[in-house]
This record gives structure tokens, C-alpha cells and sequence, in this order.
């Protein structure tokens, strides 16, 4: 009786049961697994979260709150609430090449060439390129290098066009869920730039969204906390949200 | 109560509305720094500014109507020439004054989808480039702090402009998208913001003649500095003749605007007037008052016969070519002078039609570096000064009708994600009018930034490619807590004195110290 307890003790949080079509997924190869673990996060036509970010340093700690609206695999719009300097702040991304950017304190829009990817997003570990992965797929090849018990080890190769600075990424799918709760990033040099870790997942109806995920620098003492404080699916987010008309009328 | 019912009939509760509230707090700090002249009679390492100021941000939704405020208490902190009365009142001796860069209505589709109708007092910027936007013609420059480069001055405005819903995506980008047109009607036109520095440059002789390109004036002015260094005085009068509030002087302007094959693309049209002021008329009192100097000339005598007046006017008459050349025979003759020449400038914002275009992109085969042209076509009428001087008037076309052409055109680059670079190369400055006078600028800066973002440095300055003046503008910005910034900088602009940015006309170099606090 006592090693029954010890084995299930142990087990509880490593051995939970496999997602139903893991199997299957893991059949069809890296590119099914990675396609339907994109979905499972994406399931949805638009998606509205509220989300407050803490980017934590040695001399840093700052917290920032702020809305972003995503529709499809290309569309995303951020409007920053808080602190107050940046209240009023908003971006909008088209794809890769299409970011613009309304300043607070300032009606005018201005676009932003693709090169301001390489910026960070407030401080954060978070960067402005970041906001386009909302599919892994759509830029990278994966191949599964390793199988735990509860996860399933990827490593992302960029696709030969693909718009993305990342050369390679490191992802981790659970096998519970078939969804990456983890992600380690890399340099053009091979070096491993920031890993993220998502927690906290949560199903409704039907959709599944990470509400905690943390971003750590690994090449500097410095990590991002986001925390999703709402969430709302499939609300009819029209397309003209992602436009700069939406960025001038602002809050 | 029935007063309270009548009040909520035409007020009701706008329970539904959603408000937001904000505000910023703001110490402005600014000492000039020598190497360039001080005005006549100030030091040259003087307190500049010392301004307070509390803003507060209000923004109201509902539904698809949207309002904004802004208002801004300035205490000034410095005063001007106090008197004892002065110092019995505290808006003399402690300057407060109120600004506000919003208010205004917003109602989206109206009626049609896409209609969106602004009402209010408003900022509208167009155009493409960095700060330099010679197609943003709609407010006026605010040019009264020369540390906000670009920042205009709201005005009271209608824009209608309707947004079609036509979008058509490509694999990588976008092919078409965002058909805006956008119409402007400005019922009253609202001057610029000059520097206090600027009415040195109508009252001050030799600065005069930098900014206004004319033989006849420089030949009056050059009396008018002989007739000082003689011990005379002129009593400048500078006035500014503003647009009447008729119709007919209403300023209205067009813009379409949309996304082709990834290109942000404009045309913009205005029938309006320029921010540039322009000398249309000076007139001076000679025949009167040169009376004494012609008079200590052993010319004539006041009240004897010939009259100095018109001894003067008759000098004048017989030298139609250089009026004022002749006059300046009996200066250098005469001993110490103590009369006054009352002289009035007017000046006036010239009537314009300006059409322009923008497009700015981002080149992807070069790593994504951005890229930008804007350039607006101005077309005005001559602009004529008028000199009366001894009874007699004189015109001089200062500006041939025409049209000149104003060009900004740049790219910016991220370098790593701490460093970032922008060029721009500028033909026109914002003060500059008429084919003949305009000239070329490179603007160029750069950030760096340190502690995950919490300190930039930007290095940034202006070069005038024909007389070699410039403008560097290092500055130090912290933003290491919550919602604050400490700004530490410093404007220095050096060049010849009859330069563009060396002049004295530019105002003084200055270092400046802010902190801002938004809440």
C-alpha cells in the first residue's frame, strides 16, 4: 500500500495521462504535432486578453497593463493602459513587415519599419518580434528530439524566407495537453537568448490559453512575469481594428 | 426640481460612458549656456524657463461617440519687468497660464460605416517623415520652445473622413488596404508660436536684413544703424496681421491616404495660410523726425524755412534709387543725435495653396530598414513690402509669385535592440519661405539604450549643408521608476553669427533639466 501511495505521489504531477490524439499526432510526424499545438492555442477567430506584464531586474521593476487583440495568425493590436506615461500608447502588427505605432500624448500614427522588431516591448523580455509568433509554424520547421514522460522535446529550424531573427527555437509540448509550455530562443551564433515557461492553462469552452507565462533573459539577470487577468474568445473583433484609424481614435 | 428634470432631459447621465482620467505632472528647468549674443541687456548665462506645469487627460466612450480633454495649468515661474502695482498681484509677479491641446468630439459611423465626423480643437499631423512634415499644414508650428521640435499648435476644426472597407491581402503584405479620405475645414486661422528670440529679428536691424531678402530695406536699415550709432533711437511697433474671421478666409484642406504592396502612401491638397510670417509692410516717420538730424546737419532748422521735413523728403525724391543712401550723407556729418523714429512692421501669414505627398515603407532586403519621402509643393502669390519713409512709398517684391518645393525624405535603422539610428535630409526649414530662400538640412540621432530601456542616451543634430551651422542636441533620459522621467540635456546651436542657427535670432544655447510625472 505505502509504494502504491509513493508511486502515485511521484507520479501525479509527471505521469498524466496523454492527450487522446497524441498518438496519432505523434504518427503523422513534428509538423502535425507542431501544427495542432499551434491550434490549440489559436482556437479561436479573435481573442481579447488582458494581460499585466512585471519585468523584474538587479535595478528594475516595473509593471505594465495592457490589452492585446489578436484576430487570424497575422493580426495583432496592444493598447497600454498602464503606467500612466505610456496610457494611450498603442501598436498594431500586420503580418511581419506592418507595425504602427501611435505614441501617447501624440494623434499621430506612424509606421514602423520591420527593423523595430528588434526592439523590446517596454522593458520586458518581451520583445516587439515576439508579437508576431502567434503561430510557431508559420515560420519554423520542427523535429522531435527527445520524448519524456510528459513532454515531447522540438527543436524549430527558421524556415528559408521566414521573417523572424530566430534561427532556431528549443519547444516543449505537453503531452497532456499538446500544447508548448515551454520555449528556449536562440541567436544566430547558437547562443540561447531568453527561455519562456507558460502556466496556469486553462480551458474554455473548448479554447486553451496559458494565463502565466514568464520570459527569462538568459544572457542578463532580468525576467518578464505576464499574467492574464481576462479573457474574452470569438467576440467579433472586426479587421478594421488592426488599422491606423484605430491607433487615432485611441483612449 | 423641475429645473433638475430640464437638466437631465438635455444632460443625461452618461451612466454607460467609459472614462478615463489621467494626468502629468512637469518641472521644466532651462539656463543658457554662452557662445552665442545674449539679447541687448540680459546675461548670458540666465535662467531661460522655470515653468510648473500640472495637465490633466480626460477621455469619455460611448459607444461610437468619443471626447477628449486636456488642459494644462503653466506656472511660468519667471516674470517679466514688475512695477509696484505689479507686485500687489500675483498674476504679474507669478505668472500662471492655461493651455490645452484637446477638445474635441468624435462620432464614428456616421450613418455609413467608415464615416467618422471630429469636431473641436485638435492636433492633426499628416505626413510621413520625422518631426520635419512639410505636407502637416492643418495647426501651425509651435516654434516658442525649440526643444519640441515638430510640436504644433491646436486649432479649432471639422474633419469628416470616411475609411472604405476594401482590403486586399497578399501571401506576405498587405496589397491593399486602409482607402482613407479625409476632408478639413479650419473656420479661423490660428497663428504659430514664435520664440521670444523672433522679435529680436524685426527689431534689431542687422537681423533683420538675415531674414528678409531686400536692397531697399537693407539700405533703410543700414540708415537706421547709422542714425543709432549716432545716439538716435527707433521705437519698433511690431504688429501681425492675422486672417479676418470672414468665410472667405477659412482654410480647407483634402487628403487621401492608403497601403498599396506594403507602401503607406499620401496626397494631401490645402488652401489655407503659411505658419511663415513675412514683412509686408515697415513704415518710418523720417521726414519728422530726421528733422533733427538735418537740422544739426546746418541744413535746415526746425520751424524755419525750408522745412526739415521736407528738406528730408526732398532728398528722397531726388534719389529714387537709394533714398536712404542719400540720407545717410547727412548722418555721417552730423554730431550726437537723441531723436526718435517711430517704425511699425507689419507682418503677415502669406496666403498659400499647398499640394503634397508622402509614402514611407519598410525595406525588407535591407533588414527591414525604414524608409520615407515627403515633399509638399507651396504656391503663393509675391509677397511685397511696402516702406513709407519721408512721405514717400516704396514696394519691393521680397517673394516672386510662385512655388517652391519643401522635401524631407530618411530612413531609421535598429541596429540591436539598444541601439537605433535615424537620417533625414531636408530641403526648406520650417521658417523658410520662397524658392530663393530655402536651403538644406541633414538631421541625424541616435539612441542608446541601457538598463533594459531605463536610461537612453540620444545623440541628435542638425547640419546646414550652405553655411555650415548646426544644432547638437545631446540628451540623457531617465526612466528608472513607475510612470516618471528625469530629462537631462542640452541644445547647442554654433555657426557664424549670420547664420542660420548661429544667429542671434535663433535664441541662446541652453542646457535644461525636466522631470515629468504621469499619473
Amino acid at each position: 500500500m505505502k509504494s502504491v501511495m509513493l508511486t502515485l505521489l511521484l507520479c501525479a504531477p509527471a505521469c498524466a495521462a496523454d492527450d487522446p490524439q497524441l498518438e496519432a499526432l505523434l504518427r503523422d510526424g513534428a509538423g502535425a504535432l507542431l501544427a495542432e499545438a499551434d491550434r490549440r492555442l489559436t482556437n479561436w477567430s479573435d481573442q481579447t486578453l488582458t494581460i499585466t506584464m512585471h519585468a523584474k531586474g538587479p535595478n528594475d521593476d516595473k509593471t505594465v497593463k495592457m490589452t492585446v487583440i489578436t484576430k487570424g495568425t497575422d493580426r495583432r493590436a496592444l493598447r497600454f493602459d498602464e503606467p500612466a506615461d505610456i496610457r494611450g500608447m498603442g501598436v498594431v502588427i500586420k503580418g511581419t513587415d506592418e507595425l504602427y505605432v501611435r505614441l501617447p500624448g501624440s494623434s499621430k500614427v506612424r509606421r514602423v519599419a520591420a527593423h523595430a522588431r528588434k526592439q523590446g516591448l517596454q522593458g520586458s523580455d518581451w520583445g516587439m518580434e515576439d508579437q508576431a509568433l502567434i503561430r510557431l509554424d508559420s515560420y519554423f520547421v520542427p523535429k522531435i528530439t527527445k520524448q519524456s514522460a510528459t513532454h515531447i522535446e522540438l527543436t524549430l529550424t527558421r524556415k528559408p524566407h521566414a521573417d523572424i531573427s530566430y534561427p532556431k527555437l528549443e519547444v516543449s509540448v505537453a503531452r497532456e495537453s499538446v500544447t508548448v509550455d515551454r520555449i528556449k530562443y536562440f541567436d544566430a551564433d547558437g547562443k540561447a537568448l531568453k527561455e519562456e515557461v507558460r502556466k496556469g492553462l486553462v480551458t474554455q469552452d473548448g479554447r486553451r490559453t496559458y494565463t502565466r507565462v514568464k520570459v527569462t533573459h538568459l544572457q542578463h539577470e532580468h525576467s518578464t512575469s505576464i499574467e492574464v487577468t481576462g479573457e474574452k474568445n470569438d467576440t467579433g473583433v472586426k479587421k478594421k481594428t488592426f488599422s491606423k484609424r484605430w491607433l487615432v481614435r485611441g483612449i | 426640481m423641475r429645473v433638475l428634470a430640464a437638466a437631465l432631459l438635455v444632460f443625461p447621465p452618461a451612466w454607460g460612458a467609459e472614462i478615463t482620467t489621467g494626468g502629468q505632472l512637469d518641472s521644466d528647468l532651462r539656463l543658457s549656456l554662452p557662445g552665442k549674443d545674449a539679447p541687448p541687456g540680459a546675461e548670458s548665462i540666465r535662467f531661460l524657463r522655470l515653468d510648473n506645469t500640472a495637465r490633466a487627460k480626460l477621455h469619455v466612450a460611448e459607444g461610437d461617440v468619443t471626447g477628449r480633454f486636456d488642459v494644462a495649468l503653466v506656472w511660468r515661474g519667471l516674470h517679466g519687468d514688475l512695477s509696484l502695482d505689479d507686485v500687489r498681484t500675483r498674476e504679474r509677479s507669478d505668472p500662471v497660464e492655461i493651455e490645452s491641446d484637446a477638445l474635441y468630439l468624435t462620432f464614428s459611423d456616421l450613418v455609413v460605416e467608415g464615416v467618422e465626423l471630429r469636431v473641436g480643437r485638435q492636433i492633426v499631423q499628416w505626413g510621413a517623415a520625422d518631426r520635419f512634415n512639410p505636407t502637416s499644414v492643418l495647426n501651425p508650428l509651435d516654434l516658442e520652445d525649440p526643444i519640441e521640435f515638430g510640436a504644433r499648435v491646436p486649432n479649432e476644426m471639422l474633419l469628416l473622413s470616411y475609411t472604405a472597407p476594401w482590403t486586399v491581402d497578399g501571401e506576405d503584405l498587405t496589397l491593399f488596404d486602409e482607402l482613407t479620405f479625409t476632408a478639413a475645414f479650419v473656420p479661423v486661422h490660428r497663428p504659430g508660436q514664435f520664440p521670444a528670440s523672433a522679435k529680436v529679428v524685426f527689431t534689431d536691424p542687422d537681423l533683420f536684413v538675415q531674414f528678409v531678402d531686400s536692397p531697399l530695406l537693407t539700405s533703410f536699415l543700414d540708415l537706421q544703424k547709422a542714425f543709432v550709432v549716432k545716439g538716435g533711437q527707433f521705437d519698433y511697433l511690431t504688429e501681425i496681421e492675422t486672417p479676418s474671421r470672414s468665410l472667405d478666409h477659412a482654410q480647407y484642406a483634402g487628403r487621401v491616404s492608403f497601403t498599396a504592396v506594403g507602401i503607406d502612401l499620401s496626397a494631401t491638397f490645402f488652401d489655407g495660410y503659411s505658419d511663415s510670417l513675412q514683412a509686408a509692410e515697415v513704415d518710418a516717420d523720417l521726414s519728422s523726425d530726421l528733422s533733427v538730424l538735418v537740422g544739426d546737419a546746418s541744413v535746415c532748422s526746425p520751424g524755419q524755412t525750408p522745412d526739415c521735413g521736407a528738406v528730408v523728403n526732398g532728398i528722397i525724391e531726388q534719389n529714387p534709387d537709394d533714398p536712404f543712401g542719400a540720407l545717410q550723407g547727412l548722418l555721417d556729418s552730423a554730431s550726437e543725435l537723441n531723436g526718435v523714429i517711430p517704425t511699425r512692421v507689419r507682418l503677415k501669414h502669406p496666403e498659400v495653396q499647398v499640394v503634397g505627398f508622402d509614402a514611407t515603407t519598410s525595406l525588407d532586403f535591407i533588414d527591414g530598414v525604414g524608409v520615407w519621402v515627403e515633399a509638399a509643393m507651396t504656391k503663393h502669390e509675391a509677397q511685397v513690402l511696402t516702406l513709407r519713409a519721408g512721405g514717400q512709398t516704396f514696394e519691393e517684391t521680397l517673394v516672386e509669385a510662385g512655388s517652391f518645393w519643401k522635401v524631407a525624405g530618411g530612413l531609421d535603422y535598429t541596429i540591436a535592440s539598444w541601439w537605433y539610428v535615424n537620417a533625414q535630409f531636408l530641403h526648406g526649414f520650417v521658417d523658410e519661405f520662397g524658392a530663393d530662400n530655402l536651403d538644406d538640412y541633414v538631421v541625424a540621432g541616435t539612441d542608446f539604450k541601457m538598463f533594459t530601456d531605463q536610461l537612453t542616451l540620444r545623440l541628435f543634430g542638425i547640419y546646414q549643408l550652405q553655411d555650415a551651422s548646426y544644432i547638437a542636441y545631446p540628451a540623457l533620459m531617465g526612466r528608472f521608476w513607475q510612470g516618471a522621467e528625469v530629462i537631462l540635456g542640452v541644445l547647442y546651436m554654433g555657426g557664424e553669427d549670420d547664420s542660420k542657427f548661429g544667429s542671434p535670432a535663433t535664441g541662446q544655447s541652453r542646457a535644461f533639466l525636466e522631470g515629468r510625472y504621469s499619473f
